[in-house]
């Protein structure tokens, strides 16, 4: 090895320029063990670049980066707005129900028979405007409210239906904790603090 | 800006295998740069440096799985010539099979890293100063330590083979 082979890494990081280039180059031309150093540098940087060419990712990586990065964007604003309003409207029926005095049930009978239940409607006129709570063809089922009375065990204050026909459709708080039932011992007890 | 994202896809995978020297991490973190790069695609201003953004983002991932995992990655000074370097009698054995990928792949991670943006992406070596925040000097000294091992490993792996067939 001469002072020159020392050269061969500069050489092959192209780091020589003009005379020390030149010189190298002169140097090489003689020197087996450096032309088998430059060969060997120069198949492995072919082979190199040719082996991870052929590395690719899986179809189906490549689809789902894909996917992801051309959603429709309306309907992902809406998917998250969405979710956004699910959560915060879980909260703030939570909050209402932890906070409000009592609470009335918009309740609606699908087979509804006049005084059936009569004894479980407390409260036909609610003090809030109570709505139509759905329509069916020309004959408009009516709403019906309901004071709540009881309290499950997960806290969360419940009607006390025992008429499997009907469907809770809508939960508002009524601030006004005046009870209808006639009993004013038994409204003493049944008024939720 | 992302709308040719897809040429870029095995490429951010390559460079995510080069570092992690894993298939299904390279995976996850090539999904993961690209999920991030769709999400903050208003910080890309020019469409040509795509690439080193999305390496930059792939780097930065890494980094944090490795600090995550308490994986050490680029330890050492990059400015010390050949820190880093282990003794080749301690990289794992070479065997005859071995690919130039598998070669390597056996290089601590600067010079595997380098010799990755150099040979295959063909970054400029300011380029890769700046994507590893280092300066073109160090690149430079990496560059030079990692061709001269894989051109041992190389020469190591023909003896290995001439021994073999001469043991045969």
């Amino acid at each position: 090895m001469t002072k020159r082979c020392e050269q061969l890494d500069a050489y092959l990081e192209g780091e020589l320029q003009r005379e020390a280039l030149t010189a190298f180059e002169d140097h090489l031309s003689a020197c087996e063990a450096c032309q088998h150093e430059v060969e060997l540098a120069r198949q492995l940087e072919e082979e190199l670049v040719g082996a991870w060419q052929q590395v690719v990712v899986s179809s189906e990586l490549r689809d789902s980066i894909l996917a992801a990065a051309k959603p429709s964007p309306a309907h992902a604003t809406e998917t998250k707005s969405a979710s956004y309003d699910r959560r915060k409207s879980v909260g703030v029926v939570a909050a209402l129900m932890a906070t409000a005095a009592a609470l009335t049930f918009l309740i609606v009978a699908p087979q509804w028979e006049n005084g059936r239940s009569s004894e479980e409607v407390v409260n036909q006129s609610s003090p809030l405007d109570v709505p139509v709570a759905v329509e069916r063809g020309a004959e408009q089922v009516p709403a019906v409210t309901f004071q709540a009375t009881a309290q499950s065990e997960s806290n969360i204050i419940v009607p006390q239906v025992s008429n499997q026909q009907f469907t809770i459709v809508q939960v508002y708080p009524v601030l006004n904790t005046t009870t209808l039932n006639t009993d004013p011992e038994e409204a003493e007890d049944e008024r939720v603090d | 800006m992302l709308e040719n994202l897809e040429p870029f896809i095995d490429r951010v995978f390559r460079f995510a295998l080069s570092l992690s020297r894993d298939r299904h991490l390279a995976e996850d973190l090539t999904q993961e740069c690209f999920l991030r790069a769709v999400r903050s695609a208003d910080q890309l201003k020019d469409e040509l440096a795509i690439r080193s953004w999305l390496f930059r983002i792939t780097l930065n991932l890494w980094k944090d799985y490795c600090k995550k995992k308490r994986i050490s990655f680029h330890e050492g000074d990059w400015d010390v010539p050949g820190a880093g370097l282990p003794p080749l009698e301690r990289l794992v054995q070479i065997e005859t099979r071995q690919s130039a990928i598998e070669l390597m792949q056996t290089l601590p991670d600067k010079q595997r890293t380098v010799l990755f943006l150099s040979a295959v992406e063909q970054l400029s070596n300011s380029e890769i100063a700046s994507l590893l925040n280092t300066n073109e000097n160090a690149v430079k000294s990496s560059l030079s330590i990692a061709r001269k091992r894989m051109r041992e490993l190389r020469a190591r792996q023909k003896r290995s083979r001439k021994l073999k067939n001469e043991v045969k």
